[in-house]
């Protein structure tokens, strides 16, 4: 894996008018590397794609897309990436096949016509059908087949999968892994921690046009707290003076508290002595994760993992 | 009643979202007529004047298919004259856009169904659209009434006629586009049916009053019957001032009765979003010539290119049949011979027609090119340039390629209708097979000041997409004002320099002037490069 980046952002601004929809962003995606973008709502994801896009220009900071700038070199960029929005604008009089030929091509390639059709297979779409009778789901499945089909470096996607039914997920999914396998690189917007979880090598969560954290899913675990629930017979007293505790509840035997990762040595130690009879212990879930940032006062313990 | 349920909250917020665009309608259509009266006053004082205006129009072909059929000599025969068919369509205008913003553009958007989820009864979209649209020709028609009631030349019940038959014409065409909503699948379809719809209203009635006939006493007409076919030939035809037609306003009630009975039928019928055409199936594949920026581009400009050339068509044949009409009336009339024969002696009568109609077609020609550069906004807002500009297609090619197709569409329906004028005018006078070509030309030598306004509005759209759409309506709306009230109203020079029709030379009975059509070309070109240039440096609009 070389150490160029594929997607570069550093200090992003953009401000409309006054209000800085985005205001410090960085960003860091590595070549082959599927990495999920993942934010609040509103809190400048799309904002943040659509200057990588060059859709629009940044007011400040530093953003490089496969070494190129997305303001001044869009044509050529837009040659080597295939964009799938979140909400699917395309002529309601145009058919789905018709609409698929037709962004490939715009993208500069040739049209694959064999992996064309095997995507529309797999995602059961009727081309025929023009793109204003489909349903959410449907639109989105051309914009995905559209975008699948180009032979591009980086595939940058925006909720994908929103309105897409659980067998179609699993299908994108697959398609995913494929390209990743292939050496392709993916920026994935998603709401959808499951398919985070499973797809995503790197995480960047954003929160106010900020970045809040980024890194590995276990280098995030890492930096948060593992739940403890156990049931003891000596009183949990030694406890509440450690380290690194947090959230300690006490409810006659049973006791559940929440550790530090590097405070977990202690508490064990302390654990010990208290005649435990059952535990159990968990690291914190994905879910966990972003629901702390997301409902959290505005970014105040800004922390980056490279 | 249960199925107009909640009408009274969606009359709210449709006027809640029109606060501006109403007012500024029923504002602009009132005022237009206010002003025009001390003008018409101080053009025709003395009843001598009057005279002279009602033989001229009487006489005129051109006059009676622009202005309309005159009865007698009044200040209150010539108002109608004047005014009454320019307003009538822009009421007709004001009735379709509202009422079409309020049903179609609403199960377009989807907030329609929305608004049906909620506890709203099926007909309450319709009935408060159809509310708001004859609310706001109510409050025109009496406005009008006003203005025109504090004048002491024209009889209160008079002024009273012509406002209600003002806003009978509106309400007539708010059942229209009530109609058409239900047609269309689409807000732009219904627009243009409903648009369509009033064109031909206004050619049925510029025929009727063309080959109508001159009374005995040579100061008035006698439409022909095609003019009772238009909603706006019923209005004209009441004459307030004059003739009193009152029993008219039953053709109106019986027609807004019966149009309307039959939306709510259709509409009781079909489901919420849909039209009544069902869409069929289309290719699995893109053909080759769709499948670039200017394929794109075509298959989004050509329906627009197609009704305007069909309409064009229409529009220069009616001018070649009744050139030929002109041309007998003149040969019978020394009088006007002298008056022709002094003002240009080498110049024939056919020409000088022909300049005359074609600065009309000119200026309704920037209606094409405002609404086929609107298509980038559209394009633009609806989240298609998105999709558009995140492919290898640069922002200036997508924009040249709408813009190319608009000046090559601008010089096809400028020629066309040319053409046909020629070919018709050839078929019925001897004039000979070089006129379709000869006329096509004449058309054609409008296209410099058409491509400088459009120009303009690509430099607003690339400046700032937002201020688009009301700069070119209101080019369109401004030059129109200008070429047909701006003698009238005696507007100061500098403001009929605003319009570029008026810096052309009258060819083809002068020759064309190079100097104009040289600064209107590179006026046209910078403008362009400059919107180029703004759009590519401007973010593009996202919803």
């Amino acid at each position: 894996m070389s150490n160029t980046s594929i997607i570069e952002v550093k200090k992003l601004v953009k401000k409309f008018g006054q209000f800085a929809a985005l205001d410090g962003l960085d960003l860091s995606v590595k070549p082959g590397e599927v990495h999920g973008f993942l934010g609040p709502n509103g809190s400048g994801k799309s904002t943040t794609i659509r200057v990588l896009l060059g859709i629009l220009r940044k007011t400040s900071g530093q953003a490089t897309v496969l070494g190129q700038d997305p303001w001044n070199d869009a044509v050529e960029l837009h040659r080597r990436l295939a964009y799938v929005p979140g909400e699917v604008g395309l002529w309601p009089n145009l058919t789905g096949g018709e609409l698929i030929d037709l962004l490939c091509t715009l993208r500069g390639g040739t049209i694959d016509t064999k992996r064309r059709d095997q995507l529309t297979e797999r995602f059961q779409l009727d081309v025929r059908k023009k793109f204003g009778t489909y349903s959410k789901g449907n639109r989105q499945k051309v914009a995905l087949v559209a975008a699948l089909a180009s032979d591009v470096e980086l595939y940058i996607m925006d909720e994908p999968t929103s309105g897409l039914d659980p067998l179609m997920e699993s299908v994108f999914q697959e398609t995913i892994m494929e390209l990743k396998g292939r050496g392709k690189t993916i920026l994935l917007s998603s709401h959808i921690l499951a398919e985070v979880e499973k797809l995503c090598d790197r995480v960047t969560i954003i929160r106010e046009g900020r970045t809040v954290e980024s890194g590995t899913l276990a280098e995030l675990r890492h930096l948060h707290r593992t739940t403890i629930k156990a049931e003891i017979e000596n009183s949990p007293a030694g406890l509440k003076k450690l380290k690194g505790i947090h959230e300690l509840k006490v409810d006659g035997k049973n006791i559940e508290f929440e550790v530090d990762s590097k405070d977990l040595d202690g508490a064990l130690e302390q654990l010990a002595k208290l005649n435990v009879r059952a535990l159990m212990s968990h690291p914190p879930t994905l879910e966990e994760l972003f629901l702390r940032h997301y409902d959290e006062a505005p970014a105040r313990d800004k922390k980056a993992v490279d | 009643m249960k199925a107009f349920t909640g009408t009274w909250q969606l009359i709210k917020l449709a006027l809640r979202r029109d606060r501006i665009k109403l007012p500024a309608w029923i504002i602009i259509n009132s005022s237009l007529v206010a002003v025009s009266i001390p003008a018409i006053k101080d053009a025709f004082p003395t009843l001598e004047d009057q005279i002279t205006y009602a033989a001229t129009v009487a006489n005129s072909v051109v006059s009676r298919m622009f202005e309309g059929a005159v009865d007698g000599p009044s200040i209150g025969s010539i108002i109608s004259t004047e005014l009454f068919v320019f307003m009538a369509v822009l009421m007709a205008f004001m009735s379709t856009l509202a009422v079409v913003r309020h049903t179609r553009q609403n199960e377009e958007t989807g907030s329609g169904e929305l608004i049906s989820s909620t506890a709203v009864g099926r007909y309450a979209s319709l009935t408060a659209a159809l509310a708001v649209a004859i609310g706001a020709n109510i409050v025109t028609g009496l406005l009008i009434f006003i203005a025109l009631a504090q004048s002491p030349d024209l009889s209160t019940q008079g002024a009273l006629g012509f406002g209600v038959a003002l806003a009978s014409v509106g309400i007539a065409f708010a059942g229209i586009a009530a109609l058409a909503a239900q047609v269309a699948e689409s807000s732009r379809g219904a627009n243009s049916l409903a648009g369509t719809t009033i064109g031909i209203a206004y050619i049925f009635r510029a025929i009727g009053d063309g080959f109508g006939s001159v009374d005995n006493t040579s100061l008035g007409v006698e439409s022909m019957w095609v003019s009772w076919l238009s909603p706006i030939g019923w209005g004209q035809q009441v004459f307030p001032f004059t003739r009193e037609n009152w029993w008219i306003f039953w053709i109106f009630a019986g027609f807004i009765l019966a149009i309307t009975g039959v939306v709510f039928m259709v509409l009781k019928r079909r489901d919420v979003g849909l039209g009544l055409v069902p869409s069929r199936k289309g290719p699995a594949r893109g053909a080759k010539w769709l499948l670039n920026p200017f394929g794109i581009s075509w298959r989004l400009q050509r329906g627009v290119l197609y009704g305007w050339t069909i309409g064009f068509v229409v529009y220069g044949a009616l001018i070649g049949g009744v050139a030929k009409e002109f041309e007998e009336l003149i040969a019978e009339n020394e009088m006007m011979q002298e008056f022709i024969g002094s003002a240009n002696a080498t110049a024939e009568f056919s020409d000088l027609l022909f300049s005359g109609f074609y600065i009309y077609v000119g200026a309704i020609a920037v209606g094409y090119v405002a609404q086929a550069l609107l298509k980038m906004r559209s394009e633009e807002v609806k989240g298609h340039l998105e999709n558009v500009a995140s492919t290898a297609v640069g922002r200036m090619r997508w924009m040249v390629s709408h813009i190319v197709w608009i000046v090559l569409g601008a010089a096809l329906i400028m020629f066309t209708a040319g053409v046909a004028t020629g070919t018709v005018h050839a078929l019925v006078s001897d004039a000979g097979w070089n006129e379709p070509l000869r006329i096509g030309l004449i058309g054609l030598a409008q296209l410099p000041p058409i491509l400088a306004i459009a120009g303009a509005i690509a430099l607003v759209y690339g400046l700032r997409s937002s201020w688009s759409t009301i700069f070119a309506w209101g080019s369109f709306v401004g030059v129109l004002v200008i070429t047909q009230l701006g003698a009238l109203l005696r507007f100061p020079q500098w403001v009929m320099n605003i319009s570029p029709f008026g810096h052309m030379s009258n060819y083809p009975v002068e020759p064309l002037a190079r100097t104009p059509i040289v600064v209107m070309l590179i006026f046209a070109l910078v403008t362009i490069v400059l919107g180029l240039v703004a759009f590519r440096n401007r973010d593009i609009e996202t919803t």
